[in-house]
Formats: C-alpha cells, sequence, structure tokens
C-alpha cells in the first residue's frame, strides 16, 4: 500500500528573525531531478478538484493543480472512453463488431460462430472538455479562465485490463491488456475473441448502458504538502547554555567545523538544547517525512547557532585565560590542544528566532480509471451502427482476412496488405484486395492505389465472384495469399505469408512481426543539440549488419513546425531466418556525432544484439558516456 | 525528554487492523476505525472540533452515479452474467446518526465531513468465492465498473452477494516516547515461519508477531525518559508503530483473508465461523540490506490506517 518515497526533496527554509535581523529565506532542493521538483502535481487538499462533471455525458474529471506553477492544472479522467476519429465531417468510434457463421469445414453439415469485437480507448480528454474543466476550476478557484493551463496528467506507468469474464463469453485471452502508454492521447487497442453467446451478449451489452468493462491503473508523481518542523530559539537560554557548559560547546564547535558529516553530533546538540529549553521545535505534521530526517534538516539552525554564540577555535596560545578554560572535550580537541569560548553576550543573539523548515516529497500514486465501453451514445445513427457491428452469415462463400490491430507500431509509416486466392499446389493467384493501416488511423480498403475513406476490420470477397477456374474448388483446397510491406523511415520491409481460410479462428492473423525481428531504438533522452542548444550532440550514425544485410540510418533531432523536437523512435526490420532455431546475429555499430567533442561508440559496438543483456528495445543512454 | 511535550515530527505508516461487518448491529462507539453501519469514522479532533467519516457501503447504481435496487443479471445457460456500476457510499440515516453522537460528545459546532479514502478496493463474492474485485488503489468511488459471470440461483430473480471493501487512509496521532530498533534479518526470518505456505500473513498473527518482537528484542525499545515500561495505551500504539514497520519493509498489500474462528457452541461443541480479516502476502526473497533501523517515536506521527467492511450487493434478472 505504500507509495514509495522517490530521493528527490524540496526542502525550503525560511527564517524569521524577530529581533536583530532582517527576515530571510533560503530554498534549498536536495537529490536529484531539481526541475521535477518545481514541475508536479500537488497533493495537497486544497489542490484538487474532484469530480468535474461534463454536463449531458457521465464523463467526469478530477483536475489537479501544479505544486509550483498556479496557472498550471493537470486532469485525470475517471474512466476511459471510446477513441474517436474524424471521417470527414463525422466523428466516428473505433469500435468495431465483426459477427460471423461460416460452414464448420472440419464437421460438414454444422456452423463454426462467434463474433471478433475490437475497439480503441483513450484517457484524453475531448477538446470542449477543456473548457468546461477551466470553467469549473475557475469558479471553485476565482481564477480568470484565461490564465488557466490545463493539460493531462504526465504518468509514469500504465496497465489496462478488460475484466470481461472469460469463459463461456470470450473464448480467449483478449488482445490488448497489459502495459498501457503513459500519453493520454496515445489509444489504447483491444482484440477480444466473442464466442457464439459472447457474440450476442456483448452485441445486446455495447448497446446498452453498460458494456465492455475497461480498467487503467496507472501511477503519476505528485508533491506532497509541506511537512516538517519549527525551531524556535531563545538566544539567552542559549547563550548561558554555552556558557555553562565548556564540553559541550566544544562538541557544538566541533560539528560547526564538520558539519553535516557529523549528524551523530547534529542530534546530541539538539537534544541538550531542547532539554535546557534554549531551543524548542514544534511539528508540522505530513506525509513522507522521517523522523531520523530532522537532524540532517537542523544542521544549518546549529550551525548558526554556534556561529552566532563561539568565537572561532584557537590555538591555547591565543586564548584569553579570562575567557576560555582547557578543553574538556577529548579527541581533536584535546589533542590538538585548541579551546572554544562563548562571544560576549553583548555580541550575541537576543530575544527569539524562529525557523521554519518547509520538507516536500515526490511520491509515487497509484490510481484507477474505470468504464464501459458501449456504442449507446450513436444508436440514433443507424448507418454508422450497420458499419459498427458488421455479420458475415452463412449463405454464400466468403474469403476473409482479418487485419491486426497494430496498437504500437506507431514507428511505421504505412503496412499494406495485399490479399489474394490461390488453389494449393499451384501458382496462380486470383481476386486481389488490398488494405492499407497508417499510425494513429484504422485500416481502410485501397483500390487501385487509392485509399478508401470508411474504415475496415477485414479484407473479405465473395467466392462465387471467383474466377472459373477455381469457382467449385473446395474451400480446404483454397489458400489466402497475404503480401504485407511495411514502410518504414528505415526501409521497406515486404513478405508473403500464405493462409488457410478464415473459418472462425484467429489462426489466419498476419502481424509483421511473424516475419520480422523489430529493433527499435529510442533516442528521445539523448542531449540534442538542435534541441537544447547548449547541449553538443549532432546525430546518431547507426549501422546493423545480419549476415549479408545491413542497415544504416542517421538519427537526428525532427524538425516539426519550424521547432526541433527529439527524435521518434526508430525501427529496423530484421527478416527472421526460415530455421528460426539458428539466427543469424545482428552486429550493430552505433556513432554518436558531436560539434565540439570527438566521436563517441555506443557501449554496445560490436556485440550480438540477440544477447538478453542487449535486446531489440533499446534505449540510447547518455548517461553511459565518459565524462568529456 | 518529557514525553507529553516531545514537540518533534516523526511520520509513520501503520495499518490498524480493524474488521467490522456493515451487516451486524451498529456498535455506536465514537473511535477512529469504527464502522457506524455503512460509515467509518476516520479521525476525530476534540480540540479542533472535527470528525472526518469514510463511506463504506457498496451499493449498485446507474450511469449517472444515481444508487440503484440492483445490478443487472443475464443469463447465460445456467450461469449469469452480472453486469453495472457500484458506488461506495455513506447512507444518510448513519450519518445524521454519528452527527447526533457527535454533537452529544463535542458540541453543537462540530464539523461532519466525509473524506475520501487514500486508496481503496472492493471484493465480490458468491457464496463465499470471489467473482470480481477492484485492486486496491486510489480512484473515484462512485460509477465503478462491474462484470463477472456466476452460477444463476435455482428459482430466484434476486440474489444477495457479499462485499468486501478494504479502505486506508491518514491522520496524525501524538507522540509516544520511544525510540524502536529493528534487527530485520531476526524479523524477516521468523516472520517468514509465520506466514502460511501461500505466503499470507494475517493481521492477528502479525499483531502476536509484534509483541513477540519485542520480547525476543528483535526489535529494542527505549524509552525517551529514561521509564522501563509504559501505560498499556502508549504499548498498543508502539505495537501498532512495529506493525507498520513490519508492513512496510516485509508485507505486501493489504487484501480480505478469511480466518477460522472456534468458538464453543452452549452445548460445549466447537464450531468453527468464517471471519475476516486483513491480510498481507509476505515478501518472500526480499533483500534486508539494511539489517538495523531505528524510528523515532518521539514525535507525532502520520499513521496509516486500514479497515476491512463487509456488506452485500442485490443482483436482479
Amino acid at each position: 500500500m505504500l507509495s514509495p518515497t522517490y530521493c528527490l526533496r524540496a526542502l525550503s527554509l525560511h527564517c524569521c528573525r524577530y529581533f536583530c535581523w532582517l527576515p530571510g529565506s533560503i530554498v534549498l532542493i536536495i537529490g536529484i531531478g531539481a526541475d521535477h521538483a518545481f514541475a508536479q502535481a500537488s497533493l495537497a487538499a486544497e489542490n484538487v478538484i474532484e469530480d468535474i462533471k461534463i454536463d449531458g455525458t457521465k464523463d467526469t474529471y478530477t483536475v489537479i493543480r501544479d505544486a509550483a506553477r498556479s496557472e498550471q492544472w493537470y486532469y485525470m479522467p475517471n474512466s476511459p472512453r471510446l477513441y474517436e476519429r474524424q471521417n470527414g465531417n463525422k466523428v466516428e468510434p473505433e469500435f468495431t463488431l465483426l459477427r460471423y457463421q461460416f460452414e464448420d469445414i472440419a464437421k460438414p453439415g454444422q456452423t463454426l460462430e462467434g463474433g471478433i469485437l475490437q475497439f480503441a480507448a483513450t484517457l484524453a480528454a475531448p477538446p470542449e472538455t477543456l473548457t468546461i474543466m477551466k470553467q469549473a476550476i475557475s469558479q471553485q478557484k476565482s481564477i480568470d479562465p484565461a490564465n488557466i493551463r490545463l493539460a493531462a496528467m504526465p504518468l509514469k506507468t500504465a496497465k489496462v485490463d478488460l475484466y470481461a469474464p472469460t469463459g463461456a463469453l470470450i473464448s480467449s485471452e483478449p488482445f490488448g491488456a497489459g502495459v498501457a502508454p503513459i500519453h493520454s492521447s496515445q489509444k489504447m487497442v483491444f482484440s477480444i475473441d466473442l464466442t457464439n453467446k459472447g457474440a450476442d451478449v456483448y452485441n445486446a451489452l455495447v448497446k446498452s448502458k453498460t458494456g465492455v468493462p475497461v480498467r487503467v491503473e496507472f501511477t503519476y508523481l505528485g508533491l506532497t504538502p509541506p511537512a516538517g518542523f519549527q525551531v524556535k530559539v531563545d538566544w539567552s537560554k542559549s547563550f548561558s547554555h554555552y556558557s555553562k557548559d565548556s564540553e559541550f560547546r566544544a562538541r557544538a564547535s566541533y560539528f560547526g567545523l564538520v558539519g553535516a558529516s557529523a549528524s551523530v553530533s547534529a542530534k546530541e546538540i539538539r537534544e541538550r538544547l531542547e532539554s535546557d529549553k534554549a531551543i524548542e521545535v514544534s511539528v508540522i505534521q505530513g506525509e513522507n517525512f522521517d523522523m531520523n530526517q530532522i537532524d540532517k534538516y537542523l544542521q544549518p539552525v546549529v550551525k548558526r547557532i554556534n556561529d552566532e554564540l563561539l568565537e572561532a577555535m584557537k590555538p591555547p596560545t591565543q586564548i584569553d585565560p579570562a575567557k576560555a578554560t582547557e578543553p574538556d572535550a577529548g579527541g581533536f580537541f584535546g589533542g590538538a590542544g585548541y579551546s572554544v569560548a562563548t562571544k560576549n553576550i553583548n555580541l550575541s543573539g537576543r530575544g527569539t528566532e524562529t525557523f521554519k523548515f518547509n520538507v516536500q516529497s515526490i511520491t509515487e500514486r497509484k490510481t484507477i480509471a474505470g468504464g464501459f465501453i458501449n456504442i449507446n451514445k450513436y444508436l440514433g445513427d443507424e448507418d454508422l451502427v450497420k458499419q459498427l457491428i458488421i455479420t458475415a452469415s452463412l449463405g454464400f462463400r466468403t474469403a476473409y482476412l482479418i487485419l491486426p490491430e497494430f496498437g504500437t507500431w506507431d514507428f511505421a509509416d504505412s503496412v499494406q496488405v495485399d490479399l489474394g486466392i490461390k488453389e494449393v499446389g499451384k501458382e496462380m493467384i486470383y481476386n486481389t484486395r488490398s488494405a492499407r493501416w497508417r499510425p494513429g488511423k484504422a485500416w481502410v480498403p485501397v483500390v487501385n492505389g487509392v485509399e478508401g475513406k470508411d474504415p475496415t476490420l477485414a479484407i473479405m470477397f465473395p467466392l462465387t465472384t471467383l474466377d472459373k477456374a477455381i469457382e467449385n474448388v473446395p474451400s480446404d483446397k483454397l489458400r489466402l495469399v497475404a503480401r504485407v510491406t511495411v514502410t518504414s523511415r528505415t526501409q521497406d520491409f515486404n513478405y508473403e505469408k500464405e493462409l488457410a481460410l478464415f473459418t472462425g479462428n484467429r489462426t489466419g492473423a498476419i502481424n509483421p512481426r511473424d516475419a520480422a525481428d523489430v529493433v527499435l531504438f529510442d533516442g528521445s533522452y539523448l542531449p540534442w543539440k538542435r534541441v537544447t542548444p547548449a547541449e553538443k550532440l549532432d546525430k546518431v550514425v547507426i549501422t546493423l549488419r545480419s549476415g549479408p544485410d545491413q542497415y544504416d540510418y542517421t538519427l537526428k533531432a525532427k524538425l516539426h513546425d519550424g521547432k526541433y523536437f527529439p527524435p521518434d523512435p526508430l525501427a529496423f526490420l530484421i527478416p527472421k531466418p526460415s530455421n528460426a532455431s539458428d539466427p543469424l546475429p545482428i552486429i550493430p555499430t552505433i556513432t554518436y556525432k558531436f560539434i565540439g567533442r570527438n566521436d563517441l561508440p555506443w557501449e554496445y559496438n560490436g556485440q550480438d544484439l540477440r544477447s538478453p543483456r542487449i535486446g531489440f528495445d533499446i534505449s540510447l543512454d547518455p548517461s553511459k558516456w565518459p565524462p568529456q | 525528554m518529557n514525553r507529553d511535550t516531545v514537540l518533534t515530527l516523526g511520520m509513520l505508516f501503520t495499518f490498524f487492523v480493524l474488521c467490522t461487518d456493515a451487516a451486524d448491529p451498529i456498535e455506536f462507539r465514537l473511535a477512529v476505525g469504527t464502522a457506524w453501519g455503512s460509515l467509518v469514522v476516520a479521525d476525530m479532533n476534540e480540540q479542533s472540533k472535527k470528525i472526518s467519516y469514510l463511506p463504506a457501503r457498496v451499493v449498485p447504481v446507474d450511469e449517472f452515479g444515481n444508487q440503484a435496487d440492483a445490478l443487472q443479471a443475464i443469463a447465460v445457460g445456467d450461469d449469469v452474467l452480472v453486469t453495472g456500476s457500484v458506488s461506495l457510499v455513506a447512507d444518510s440515516k448513519d450519518v445524521a446518526t454519528l452527527l447526533k453522537a457527535s454533537r452529544d460528545r463535542i458540541g453543537e459546532d462540530v464539523n461532519v465531513a466525509q473524506i475520501s479514502p487514500k486508496v481503496f478496493g472492493i471484493w465480490l463474492q458468491a457464496n463465499g468465492t470471489d467473482v470480481w474485485n477492484r485492486p486496491v488503489a486510489a480512484g473515484k468511488l462512485t460509477g465503478i465498473p462491474v462484470q463477472f459471470m456466476t452460477r444463476a440461483p435455482k428459482g430466484a430473480d434476486r440474489m444477495e452477494m457479499s462485499s468486501i471493501v478494504v479502505l486506508t487512509w491518514g491522520r496524525t496521532i501524538p507522540p509516544c516516547g520511544a525510540r524502536v530498533t529493528f534487527d530485520w534479518k531476526a524479523l524477516a526470518t521468523n516472520l517468514d515461519m509465520e506466514a502460511s505456505t501461500e505466503g499470507l500473513v494475517d493481521s492477528n498473527i502479525l499483531d502476536s508477531f509484534a509483541q513477540r518482537t519485542i520480547q525476543e528484542k528483535w526489535v529494542k525499545v527505549d524509552w525517551i525518559d529514561g521509564t522501563a515500561s509504559a501505560p498499556e495505551a502508549t504499548t498498543s500504539m508502539l505495537r501498532a508503530a512495529v506493525v507498520s514497520e513490519i508492513v512496510r519493509q516485509l508485507l505486501q498489500d493489504p487484501q480480505p483473508f478469511p480466518v477460522e474462528q472456534k468458538k464453543l457452541s452452549p452445548d460445549g461443541e466447537s464450531k468453527s465461523k468464517a471471519a475476516l480479516s486483513l491480510g498481507y502476502k509476505y515478501r518472500r526473497g526480499v533483500q534486508v540490506e539494511m539489517l538495523r533501523s531505528t524510528i523515532d517515536l518521539s514525535a507525532s506521527v502520520y499513521l496509516e490506517q486500514a479497515v476491512v467492511v463487509r456488506g452485500s450487493v442485490v443482483v436482479e434478472r
């Protein structure tokens, strides 16, 4: 249950002097990631507005203010919703329910029935709801909506689950559950194989007020409300304490000399001062503040007290005998013969002084957004519903290829499938149909090289219209031939796959990963000069060799709307050999090219990427660079 | 250092283990962690005159979050698909009862308010078996989607399911004036022996283990004011702190944990009764890197508390 606390801590020390000194304040940031400390969601109750309702919908949002920038707010969806895309003037959900009924080739006279439900969900708020959220913030916090900045909550991790029950309704584990995107704008794609009963039940459910339940469990980082403590120093009592106790004075001085490394001394000093009422430490309760840290944070105060009350350590020869006695504390003082004296009371502080410490820590919070996915709101548009729910029924022979969902194939520019049909053992391919997929869009049919507008879940064509040569060939003697072309920044990749006709199971699915190993390079964490001028990295030259093949690409910051950004992840598709048990090594040669610094080789150059310690999902990491 | 005036701050996560049953007769005891029917008293500050409570009853709701009579059940052969949404609510009559009790004790100007749990989990059970659960996490209390299959009750259109809610929340408590040193190697070894073969540690075991740890010196207690012992109220807080630290270091999220309670019936026969406790999964293989650590209870401490509340939800065909 406990959220891990990160090493990031923001500590502010406010010093309020009531007598001799001017008020002042010091802000200290301890640990790494200081920038994060000042761009974090606040976890203080007053900075959270829960359950902002969006009129006319069942959607609600929670908004959280940034801990440092008061104008910045983050919204957190309370439930995922169906992903919608713009099709001309129409908004359409990314949702298809295919119900099918085929002749069972294995059991003549019987039918194979079921369904496939595919949809995409998102956590992003529709643009019109942002205005409503801003208005709600404005009303509750009396801020001009024009001065409110609103963005999706940056997520640290996300995991998605369909918790529809498998068994009688769902025939296998749904595709799409597991790790979810951490950017709210990215969609989560699901594909569910339904049994005969499941197809009926979910056909009814998705038109009802419930539907398919989706749950996204995510974590985010937030800054706890200020916690800490307040120290009130009574200077008269402190002076008296230091004056009377020479051993204590010596220890306190020793602490002042070595500072932070002497935390045990700090603890002793604090306790002795407290017991003598020289200082009073009072509490500001809060989360994630450990009592054991108090002395570390008190060190600056103890040091201040020492500086105010003690003379600098002096060798015995310089000590005025009337002021200083022989040192009582052993060790360093005794051995070195140094001694410490208190200052003249008139030169020391008087009255009281209060130090206030505020400690905030960055903490991970886990939360759940859950909701039903349904097409209830589109039921008024009959034409659209017919597009969303397709029935392939018995009565005519149809060749189908269920098109795959590429939820995480954003590195590809496009994937095209050309589907034909042939008789087993013959070369001739008939009746080619095509469909194309692009990142962020659905599959669309391609006719004469032109992309259609209406999205499709499958390539299908009736066998009754086939060439007379195969018109009467039994279904089990026919094969689909899928030619797949993946176009990406690095290469065009082609392969061909022969499949049995679709008979209600998913064995006929295609996935380019069946034919290729995908090696991904993420250079978004690198310090690109074009993104940040103070940095020096210009480009990364990547070469991969696998057997006789060589793949080259130069990774650079990308230009978008006149501004440079870190590059998108880059993928190489390395064909899988026919004998998968003996794959060829993939040997990288990667060079970081700088402006104003010598080239650097990648730390794994010359080593096989198939090694488990390197792998195919590679994040180029500048922390491994040697110092300049 | 005087325990009453110790003013330094400490923070501690502690799970007070309280198992209550929303369906049982309500015990009107105004104390933190007590269930009052459909709510749990979360915090009580007589000085600031503030009382907070957590909603604890699972109720079916419609798509807009309005309370509904039942979850919907769709027949699928011999089974039913149960679908709908639930919310965690506190009944208005229980809130009114709490308000009256609070006014009687603290005064007319007492402020009684609902707060959200820091995290919560919900389990639904049919015939003693878990059929659905919402993992323990933060999130909205209303419109939580539910869907599961279960065996259809014969000849009945309505069925009642058990709901189990685990709620955790944070509050601060005053100092108890002790410094506690943990020997993690001894604790990890001995707690592993207490855990079930599935690696579960029930809260009752944990509580008795906490007492043993002090007796066996796996946890060393130094009272800051020099006393050799302390009043019961203080030692119970110390035990809670020890449990808290053990949970934090060695265990995982709480979950409902069925325990068998044996009771003697009037005729002298021992009868078993299934009860509910909080259980924690033991983190086997945990690396006890820091072999010893100390917590200082000479400060106000921030505690996390957990409670289990049992109730029921109606499902209708």
